[in-house]
């Protein structure tokens, strides 16, 4: 699985009404690029920070969120899981997507491959824990954890490589300003 | 330095209702009252930018964060008070304790504390030190700055005394 393919089955499944964090540079990039919606926040800087966005917002809405970073993202911050796994919020997915690399930079390497991410979110406080090998699982599994209720950790691995030319996200006070308009409008209807 | 039982009605009159951030002890009674508070949803954070990280994630759901912290862990994390809060537009007020100015007791805050008031002057924040007598003026500057412009307000808290 590409990271493009698993991106197009989670924003092909996601609920209108669902908020999606996405991780900076390519993640953010190519998910703009294959389906562009009022609530991705996307990411540009601030590495690391996507599961914490992610907990923010659960914690005060009702709404699934789901937050999905590489492995670059989710090492540089990596406490955060402690955080998610105290507080528990029965309405956030967070997903990894590992390809071992900082593959938006040279796919230089992380240290993905020495950590199993699976036991450390069961130890830390994830319910519903799994690892996700090819994209008919990813289908069926995600939209599982989408009607589940649980503190989910989805841990995706994808291949390294593929093409670069996305679009530069540019306009970020507007990802901020329509965000909050369809999140916070629908929760008064 | 400010009383806290007067930070934590400023607090309540301006309806903030998240707490995060990393302890200081000059900031102790009041990171108290608001972790306890019933009106506060307090979540603890491992460091100065998961908190702003979370505290962000609040704003965007609708709710209204303050973030403590020690000036060591606002130099932490500035990247993302540049990159997130202020280049997306998420105000956050934050309280600082300002180690290292006069009369500090630790050489390791002296170089923060020297360059603190320069930084925070560049950057595209409010800042203020708050104190006992301008206190509900600091507040509302930060309050009308934040609500206008969409980006953090910085206030200053040093400590009375160094122990």
């Amino acid at each position: 699985m590409k990271r493009y393919d698993a991106l197009k089955i989670i924003l092909n499944i996601i609920p209108d009404r669902s908020p999606l964090i996405i991780s900076l540079g390519l993640m953010s990039r190519t998910a703009h690029d294959i389906k562009d919606r009022s609530l991705n926040f996307y990411l540009t800087g601030s590495m690391g920070l996507t599961s914490s966005i992610a907990l923010g917002i659960a914690v005060k809405s009702k709404e699934t969120v789901v937050a999905i970073e590489g492995d670059g993202s989710l090492l540089m911050n990596l406490s955060s899981m402690a955080t998610i796994g105290d507080r528990k919020p029965n309405n956030l997915i967070h997903i990894l997507l590992d390809n071992n690399a900082y593959a938006s930079c040279n796919a230089e390497n992380t240290l993905s491959k020495i950590i199993n991410f699976e036991t450390l979110a069961k130890m830390v406080g994830y319910q519903c824990v799994n690892k996700i090998s090819n994209t008919s699982m990813l289908s069926s599994i995600f939209s599982n954890a989408l009607k589940s209720n649980q503190t989910t950790f989805l841990h995706i691995k994808i291949e390294k490589g593929e093409m670069k030319e996305t679009t530069r996200i540019k306009n970020l006070p507007l990802i901020t300003n329509r965000f909050m308009d369809f999140l916070i409008k629908g929760q008064h209807e | 330095m400010i009383n806290s039982n007067k930070m934590i009605s400023l607090l309540e009159k301006y309806k903030y209702n998240i707490s995060t951030g990393v302890p200081c002890a000059g900031q102790k009674e009041i990171i108290r009252a608001l972790t306890f508070h019933p009106k506060v949803l307090h979540i603890i954070a491992n460091k100065e930018s998961e908190a702003i990280g979370i505290a962000a994630g609040t704003y965007l759901a609708g709710g209204k964060p303050v973030v403590y912290m020690q000036n060591s862990g606002f130099f932490n994390s500035i990247n993302d008070i540049n990159s997130l809060t202020i280049s997306y537009r998420i105000p956050i007020l934050f309280l600082v304790t300002w180690r290292g100015c006069i009369g500090e007791n630790a050489p390791q805050h002296l170089e923060n504390g020297r360059l603190m008031e320069d930084i925070v002057n560049r950057m595209n924040i409010f800042t203020s030190e708050i104190n006992n007598e301008n206190c509900d003026d600091a507040m509302s500057s930060a309050e009308l700055f934040m609500n206008k412009n969409k980006l953090p307000a910085v206030l200053l808290i040093k400590k009375r005394k160094f122990l």
